[in-house]
């Protein structure tokens, strides 16, 4: 079944897709403009329509349908046949074939292209337009019929007299994109794109300028010149494919003197084998697509690479506009930032911090991210009675947890424990386990009692599993546990900076804290069984209407699992959002293993957010350093990390997010369904 | 010039050794003159004698250091405070300050934690004999509740019946652990009884056990016996799981553990013999972790201590009413405190310190309560300096049992103060002649006529 309003939505995408403005407003600006010319402008919308209807017959994949990205070429077609054919019957014969072939081809090109996630662009209408023209010949229309065209090119007549000729054509050529070579379209175009983004606008304004001055240096002349191409590159680069950037500024001014070089190169070419010499076949966006394509590839294969350039291609999953490319950059940069694994305390009951980070005694250089931890009774002291003995100290003994799962890596058993105030300098790390979480991240903990690692190397453990017990072997003059994260399983790896995810901190609940001296911390430890669960059921789909300024987005967001079975929540753009199991709170962070082309969502889509905080059971009042939670007429509101969420007590889903001092979005459930299987 | 020492009378006494030996510990001769930092001899004058004295401080400590034991060795745990070895209001309202739950063993008691101030679901309900409403209400208010035989089992499905849902329970057990075994509370488990009950409960479909409950004993000062229980709970726990699907919430290790105080019959003082918290924690702890779970889905460690939490804190200020010669040759001495007040003597032997400098010239002692009854002996051999009519003695570590176990009789009970940073709190006021006849009436037709 075929739903009205997203097939229309689907057309009208098709006419934004074209100028990097994949939105039904602007679109709509542009079906207009595309209708100066009448004749041209019905023709572009029945290939429009014959092209996304024969990818939709013919199962073309939905999300990539939705977007409008196959009805361009058709669109162009329709549009070029309007422009260099006489109107006949032929012609629209001409129309359909050539616009469901176009649209054939976007699906197979679309198919064969992704792999490297490149754009189709408009390279099925290239083939289609030229085989189409190479086989008809290429005439010109005659418009001078049409009452309307008549009174827009006086007008235009008109304004020549004012405006120096190279605005008049910068102008225009904003149009040119859609075939219309009038003032009046170019400026609806321009204002499409710039109602959907200002960093487009800018670059479309630049490509024109650098355009015009490439071809003035290659041509000598402005006779002849056509903009779109530069335009069209100009909108690729400047922040829609790439990260916006003084580097991508650079690399896009290239790309646009390279399009001028291409394009006039081709027209030459076309030149030689057109079959009339007086009317050549057209150049049209060849050039466009050609430099778009080639520029974009080894961004995408190698974005190592380019990072030191600061070249970021943006994943086509992700992209909306400019603007939010710019805010999904920020974010995938900062979790760049962050350790992987999620850590929690070594420990059970309260300890303390004796050294912390960049500590005094021996938290240096590389192994600054490290801490001691000891214990202490009320009174502040270390140990019972003395402290003559080892045994004499709280901490000796205690049992010493996995913090997050892993394998062990490596372990030494056999070190002596020293007396009390000696220290192995010899054997700094005395009793170690190197623990490997699998994600190039390792956890090394010292100081066991000798003889009381319970694990084998090679052993997984679960969060929370027994080590061993405190000791007072190696570089510890007192019993305690050192604890660090570090980048490689051998000893003295550089540390990693590390916060842990939840913990207790004088009596407060803390996540993602980095325990400093002397503080008291303890694990939260949770009473009572009733765990709160955000997941929903698999393959329940929630859909979520999000508004920005005037416009307006759907978003599908659908519980399931990974290839390997993790529970997640994934858009439907294949972002993957783990739900990490954290003792007592629910953690919900980026898939770190798709990195980083299927990383996240697009900025806007901001309802996981960076990293997302909840506990697993909600108290009215509870709080913790990320937020706090309440509820309301059965209704549970969490604040967290500047966002509210509303959630039913009884179908336990989130009814209801809404930013507090963020930016002004707001998300809407519009209906939660389950997937037909 | 230096001061005048106090005269003593001149006595002929055996010979001993200043240190400890076999025969227990040297003679107690430095004066306990100060309790917090307040004069003993001033808060009798001002609050009368005997005066129990509660260090508020040290009370606090102790439960802090008891939940540090356990906290850092075992990652859900919770005390709940046993109420019977001292149910004064303002000694469980500090507990409860600083965390504990409520473990009650009766209706009265329960009340008392309700009153409190204490939520129902913060209270485990323990005990052998439990009405029927005192059930419906502790499962009302989300009480934890232990069965501890099948009759109560019956009851408390009916009331399941009643409330129209499925009570969550626990299930008290018994081992053979001590000589002799406890087999008093709850089901035995050697016998197959305890695996029968939790059968029993499960298949009645109106209940579900999620915890076990074990009570090793009293003053247990072997630390083995914790461990045997430990392993036996993991055991069971094991059985039960496997078996009947049953997946434990909470498992309760029970009271018991000892203080630093003397039973009658040992051979060492308590101060030496008495486990460390860490000590029963290492005992319980490591093996419980051995369970049929990951430390993940542990179920909630629940202890209930009583005396070796409220007996130390607590001491009793006495006077000296009378000392006489028996014909034995033994000195003896009258106290104002008696086995009405010191019920825990029948176990202690406590340690009789006086609050002034009264020389180092111990003696064999028979120390008498101030009752007219000729059991009223506090001990028949205590080493005690010379005292007089007015001398007053100080009775460390009584907290436990004394207060909830005292009777009236003869004498009024004393007042019961509390020192907390400087500062005295009466919690309980003395008794008075009116209080104690409160509730008398005497019939017109009997009143005596002068």
């Amino acid at each position: 079944m075929i739903d009205i309003r997203q097939t229309v939505r689907t057309f009208l995408r098709s006419y934004g897709v074209v100028a990097f403005a994949p939105h039904p407003v602007p679109a709509i600006l542009i079906l207009i403009a595309s209708f100066f010319h009448p004749v041209v402008g019905v023709m572009g919308l029945v290939g429009n329509i014959i092209s996304n209807l024969t990818a939709r017959w013919i199962h073309a994949n939905k999300e990539v349908w939705r977007a409008g990205v196959y009805g361009v070429s058709g669109l162009l077609v329709g549009l070029a046949l309007g422009m260099y054919s006489a109107p006949s019957i032929r012609m629209w014969v001409l129309l359909v074939i050539g616009a469901s072939l176009s649209g054939v081809f976007a699906v197979m090109i679309g198919n064969f292209i992704s792999r490297y996630d490149l754009p189709i662009l408009s390279l099925p209408f290239m083939f289609v337009i030229w085989f189409i023209l190479l086989v008809v010949g290429v005439a010109k229309g005659d418009s001078s019929l049409l009452p309307a065209i008549t009174i827009l090119n006086k007008a235009d007549l008109w304004l020549f007299n004012f405006l120096p000729l190279g605005l008049f054509e910068y102008v225009k050529m904003f149009g040119n994109i859609f075939f219309q070579e009038n003032l009046l379209s170019g400026l609806l175009v321009m204002i499409a794109i710039g109602l959907y983004s200002r960093i487009s606008l800018i670059y479309g304004l630049w490509g024109g300028i650098l355009g015009m001055i490439t071809y003035l240096f290659l041509h000598g002349s402005l006779d002849g010149f056509h903009g779109l191409n530069y335009v069209l590159v100009s909108l690729a680069f400047g922040g829609f494919f790439i990260v916006t950037n003084r580097h991508g500024f650079v690399f896009t001014s290239l790309a646009i003197v390279s399009a001028g070089l291409m394009d006039l190169g081709v027209t030459t070419v076309l030149k030689g084998i057109s079959v009339n010499i007086d009317n050549e076949l057209p150049s049209l966006v060849f050039a466009f697509n050609a430099v778009t394509i080639s520029f974009l590839f080894p961004l995408k294969m190698l974005p190592h690479a380019f990072h030191s350039f600061r070249l970021i291609p943006v994943p086509l999953s992700v992209i909306k506009n400019p603007e939010t490319n710019l805010k999904w950059y920020r974010r995938w940069s900062g979790q760049k930032m962050q350790q992987r694994t999620i850590l929690t305390l070594p420990f059970n009951g309260k300890w303390c911090v004796l050294q912390g980070n960049n500590g005094e005694w021996t938290h240096k250089g590389v192994g600054r991210f490290a801490w001691d931890f000891i214990v202490r009774d009320d009174r502040g002291h270390q140990a019972g009675g003395f402290g003559l003995n080892v045994t004499d100290y709280y901490a000796y003994g205690l049992p010493v947890l996995a913090p997050a799962p892993g394998v062990v890596y490596s372990l030494e058993n056999s070190i002596d424990d020293n007396p009390p105030q000696k220290a192995n300098t010899e054997r700094n790390w005395g009793n170690y386990i190197i623990l490997d979480h699998g994600n190039g991240e390792y956890s090394e903990l010292s100081h066991f009692r000798k003889g009381s690692i319970q694990v084998v190397a090679g052993q997984s453990v679960k969060r929370g599993e027994i080590l061993g017990n405190c000791g007072n072997s190696g570089r510890s003059p007192v019993p305690h546990i050192h604890y660090q994260l570090q980048s490689s399983p051998a000893l003295n790896s550089p540390t990693i900076k590390t916060t842990f995810s939840e913990g207790v901190r004088n009596g407060k609940i803390l996540t993602h804290f980095v325990p400093i001296e002397e503080d008291k911390i303890a694990p939260v430890s949770i009473d009572g069984d009733e765990e709160w669960s955000l997941l929903g059921r698999e393959g329940e789909e929630w859909v979520f209407q999000v508004r920005k300024g005037p416009f307006k987005f759907h978003e599908t967001l659908r519980f399931g699992t990974n290839e390997s079975g993790l529970p997640g929540i994934l858009s439907m753009n294949s972002t993957f959002w783990h739900i990490v199991d954290l003792p007592s709170f629910l953690e919900i962070r980026p898939d770190f293993k798709t990195y980083p082309s299927l990383l996240s969502r697009s900025g806007w889509m901001d309802i996981v957010g960076e990293r997302l905080i909840l506990p697993k059971k909600f108290k009215n009042g509870s709080t913790w350093n990320k937020g706090y939670c309440y509820l309301e007429d059965k209704i549970w509101k969490i604040e967290t990390d500047g966002k509210l969420f509303y959630i039913d007590t009884e179908k336990n889903v989130i009814t209801k997010v809404t930013f507090i001092n963020q930016e002004k979005f707001s998300f809407i459930l519009l209906n939660t369904y389950k997937l037909k299987r | 010039m230096s001061e005048k020492k106090p005269y003593s009378k001149p006595t002929i006494i055996r010979h001993s050794i200043g240190v400890l030996n076999k025969f227990g510990r040297p003679p107690a001769t430095v004066p306990i003159n100060r309790l917090d930092g307040f004069d003993v001899m001033e808060l009798v004058e001002k609050y009368g004698s005997p005066l129990f004295v509660l260090s508020v401080h040290n009370l606090r400590e102790r439960y802090m250091d008891l939940k540090r034991a356990f906290n850092t060795r075992y990652p859900k745990f919770q005390i709940a405070y046993s109420y019977k070895t001292n149910y004064l209001k303002s000694v469980c309202s500090i507990l409860h300050q600083e965390g504990a739950w409520a473990e009650v063993v009766s209706g009265f008691e329960y009340d008392i934690a309700r009153n409190l101030g204490i939520p129902g679901d913060k209270i485990v309900f323990n005990g052998p004999y439990k009405t029927r409403e005192e059930l419906k209400r502790a499962f009302q208010d989300g009480a934890m509740v232990n069965i501890d035989n099948y009759d109560e089992m019956q009851v408390i499905e009916a009331i399941a019946e009643e409330m129209d849902t499925i009570l969550d329970v626990g299930i008290r057990v018994n081992m053979d652990l001590n000589d002799p075994p406890w087999y008093k509370f709850g089901f035995n488990v050697e016998s197959g009884q305890a695996f029968n009950a939790v059968k029993r409960a499960q298949s009645g479909e109106k209940l579900n056990v999620v915890g076990l409950q074990i009570h090793t004993g009293t003053y247990v000062d072997d630390v083995t016996i914790y461990s045997r229980a430990a392993q036996g709970l993991v055991d069971f726990y094991t059985v039960i799981k496997g078996q009947l699907d049953v997946i434990l919430k909470y498992w309760d290790i029970g009271g018991g553990y000892a203080s630093i105080n003397t039973l009658n019959w040992a051979y060492l003082p308590g101060e030496q013999t008495c486990p460390t918290y860490d000590q029963y924690a290492e005992a319980i702890c490591p093996i419980l972790l051995n369970g049929p779970f990951s430390a993940q889905d542990a179920p909630t460690l629940f202890i209930e201590p009583g005396r070796a939490l409220i007996d130390e804190p607590f001491s009793l200020i006495t006077s000296v009413v009378a000392q006489k010669r028996l014909p034995t040759g033994q000195r003896g001495i009258v106290l104002d405190a008696g086995v009405n007040i010191l019920s825990s003597i029948q176990w202690y032997r406590y340690n009789f310190q006086t609050a002034q400098d009264s020389g180092t010239m111990v003696e064999d002692t028979v120390v008498y309560g101030g009752l007219c009854m000729n059991i009223d002996v506090l001990q028949t051999n205590s080493s005690i300096p010379p005292v007089r009519r007015g001398d007053l003695l100080v009775i460390p570590h009584v907290g436990a049992y004394n207060l909830s176990q005292s009777w009236q009789f003869i004498y009024l009970r004393p007042a019961v103060i509390a020192i907390e940073n400087g500062k005295i709190h009466i919690i309980k006021k003395a008794e008075n002649r009116q209080y104690v006849q409160k509730f008398e009436k005497v019939p017109d037709s009997f009143k005596y006529n002068s």
